[in-house]
């Protein structure tokens, strides 16, 4: 059995992570990097199933040479082998080219039964990519899976539950698929130390756009659909907080609560 | 493209009930059309939905495409997108706009795949301008406003040479408009033809959440986060006394629900409830931004937090600089008091 998982570097806006330069803005040069958080919920999720069924996990990240640091930890998670998706005319590639192009390097990989997607990245949150890969090599998806419950060998399919608006479902599915995987079952492990070193030594597969064969009016920033018109720091809040004993009383805050707690 | 033309929004129902997203969704794309003076179509799937197609027209859609199929009964994203797909191709729509949910956002992704044009998603408000872009003038195009970078930005996303334009929308942020029920639409009936390998996934169980939780009506919310730490079950106890005291709802950040503080139905933010009441009370939240996003348009909002510097009280109107186990008890006590005495 193969899983392809499919990964990303982002920035690491975690709380307390965050830098921002005089105007406001994320100072991205001064920020870390790091494996998408629900990236690694994916690969655990991968992992558990090759615990139990065998075979192999390749991870594919499309991004920056830098990605390959998260390619290396996925390693040393225990993925059998890391592909880096990289070239310079990716750049600035949207939702759709990015699928795209993972697409097709998904297909230079080769036969796999599975490929998993973390829910959607911490930096832009669109969650698209993983439905739209499933779209373009016209296998199904199964979004938002929290557990793996079983898997049908001879019939090829897989039972999974998955979050719905509030509840759950529970779903059957044909493979190959593509699963997105939600940060709420999967708990990640950390590398084992001969991982790690495995990690070290290991050598990433490289792939650039003509390796895979790519048009290249379909990716990067002028391949793209979606453009960013304008970008700024988020809503100004328009609040200035009174502190209790600085510009405010208990009292007046009391009077905010009680005079809306009545039933209107 | 002088060809594309109109606002489609593509309804959600599950088990023969409308969520709201989709009345929502009518309430603004009704703003949109009415910008455009073009047309409101609502798509509808389902199982028997005829009378959910009646109920979109009363909250505003001119006209209502419905695919009534048996093997559409349940949202499956191979068979939906097939359907809406086909359509939008027939129909050559303008904007399509979907809810940003569970079920929606597979959808959408895989429908702006297959009609090879962009998505922008989870947006929070939506637009429509002239616009020009890389010296080239556009006409109508839709401005699609959302959070970026875990809401430290807010991006303005523009589909320029693509038809249609898609966009998802976050639930809770739009408003639907009051319904009419002599308002007059064409419901039109589109024949579903499904294949083989749209049917390759079955749902086996389907569970809705009971909501018992009903933070969107709340006029006041009283949310726990991480802060409760020291003692989880007492800290909730607590805030869940203060909401009780206010006739308010109990909120949660998400720190405090993947912690397993409280269960997911009081999430607010990003990925929980957006909500906007009289009064937020935030308990030992930090204020992470996916926390403020569902929370900051409340009217006022009180902050209880050891750390001054906690992002949260800049989004808050009131603060207090200590701990919840200390403070909350003495707000319920305070508002017990004032509710007991008639002043």
């Amino acid at each position: 059995m193969h899983s392809i998982v499919l990964i990303k570097e982002v920035p690491d806006i975690r709380v307390g992570k965050v830098v921002f330069t005089d105007k406001g803005t994320l100072d991205r040069q001064k920020m870390g990097r790091m494996l998408n958080p629900d990236d690694a919920h994916a690969m655990e999720a991968a992992l558990r199933l090759r615990e139990k069924y065998g075979g192999k996990i390749t991870t594919l990240s499309m991004g920056p040479p830098t990605a390959e640091d998260s390619l290396r930890q996925t390693i040393g998670m225990g993925a059998d082998e890391a592909v880096l998706q990289s070239d310079i005319a990716l750049g600035g590639s949207d939702t759709l080219a990015t699928a795209y192009a993972l697409t097709e390097a998904v297909k230079r990989i080769g036969e796999f039964d599975f490929v998993f997607a973390g829910l959607k990245a911490l930096d832009g949150e669109t969650g698209q990519v993983g439905p739209q890969v499933a779209e373009n090599l016209h296998i199904p998806e199964v979004a938002y899976v929290e557990e793996i419950l079983n898997l049908d060998m001879d019939n090829r399919l897989i039972e999974s539950r998955t979050i719905f608006e509030g509840g759950y479902t529970i779903l059957v599915s044909k493979f190959p698929a593509l699963l997105t995987i939600t940060p709420t079952f999967y708990e990640p492990r950390h590398p084992t130390p001969m991982n790690m070193l495995k990690a070290k030594k290991s050598v990433i597969r490289k792939l650039n756009a003509s390796d895979c064969n790519l048009d290249t009016s379909r990716i990067g920033l002028m391949g793209s659909p979606t453009k960013v018109a304008k970008s700024g720091p988020g809503d100004a809040t328009g609040r200035h907080c009174k502190f209790l004993g600085e510009g405010t009383t208990l009292e007046e805050i009391l009077q905010v609560v009680t005079t809306n707690s009545i039933q209107k | 493209m002088p060809d594309y033309s109109g606002v489609w929004i593509v309804a959600e129902q599950h088990s023969n009930i409308l969520e709201d997203i989709s009345l929502e969704m009518l309430g603004k794309g009704r703003e949109l059309a009415d910008a455009l003076h073009e047309e409101l179509v609502a798509v509808l799937l389902g199982y028997q939905v005829e009378d959910l197609a009646r109920q979109l027209v009363t909250y505003g859609a001119d006209k209502v495409y419905v695919g009534d199929h048996p093997e559409l009964a349940n949202y499956r994203s191979l068979p939906y997108t097939r359907v809406v797909s086909e359509l939008a191709q027939k129909y050559k729509p303008r904007y399509m706009v979907f809810g940003a949910t569970t079920t929606s956002n597979p959808l959408a992704s895989r429908v702006s795949a297959r009609l090879n044009t962009g998505l922008a998603s989870v947006c929070t408000d939506l637009r429509v301008s002239d616009y020009d872009w890389l010296g080239k003038h556009y006409e109508k195009l839709l401005m699609q406003v959302r959070p970026d970078f875990n809401a430290f930005y807010l991006s303005t996303i523009i589909t320029p040479d693509y038809k249609p334009e898609i966009a998802t929308v976050r639930p809770g942020v739009f408003h639907p408009i009051n319904p009419e029920s002599a308002r007059e639409g064409e419901i039109i009936q589109y024949p579903v033809q499904l294949q083989p390998e749209d049917l390759v996934v079955q749902v086996k169980k389907m569970v809705k959440a009971e909501r018992t939780v009903d933070l969107k009506g709340a006029h006041i919310i009283v949310s726990g986060g991480r802060g409760v730490g020291k003692d989880p079950e007492k800290g909730f106890k607590l805030i869940e006394e203060l909401a009780e005291a206010c006739s308010g709802e109990v909120g949660a950040s998400r720190g405090a629900v993947m912690a397993g503080y409280i269960d997911g139905s009081h999430q607010v933010g990003q990925t929980g409830t957006t909500v906007h009441p009289d009064v937020y009370i935030a308990a030992g939240i930090s204020g992470a931004p996916q926390h403020l996003v569902g929370m900051s348009n409340s009217k006022k909002i009180i902050a209880i937090n050891p750390d001054k510097n906690a992002p949260i009280f800049e989004y808050a109107d009131y603060g207090i600089v200590g701990d919840l186990f200390e403070w909350v008890p003495k707000l319920t006590e305070e508002v017990r008091k004032r509710k007991a005495a008639p002043t």
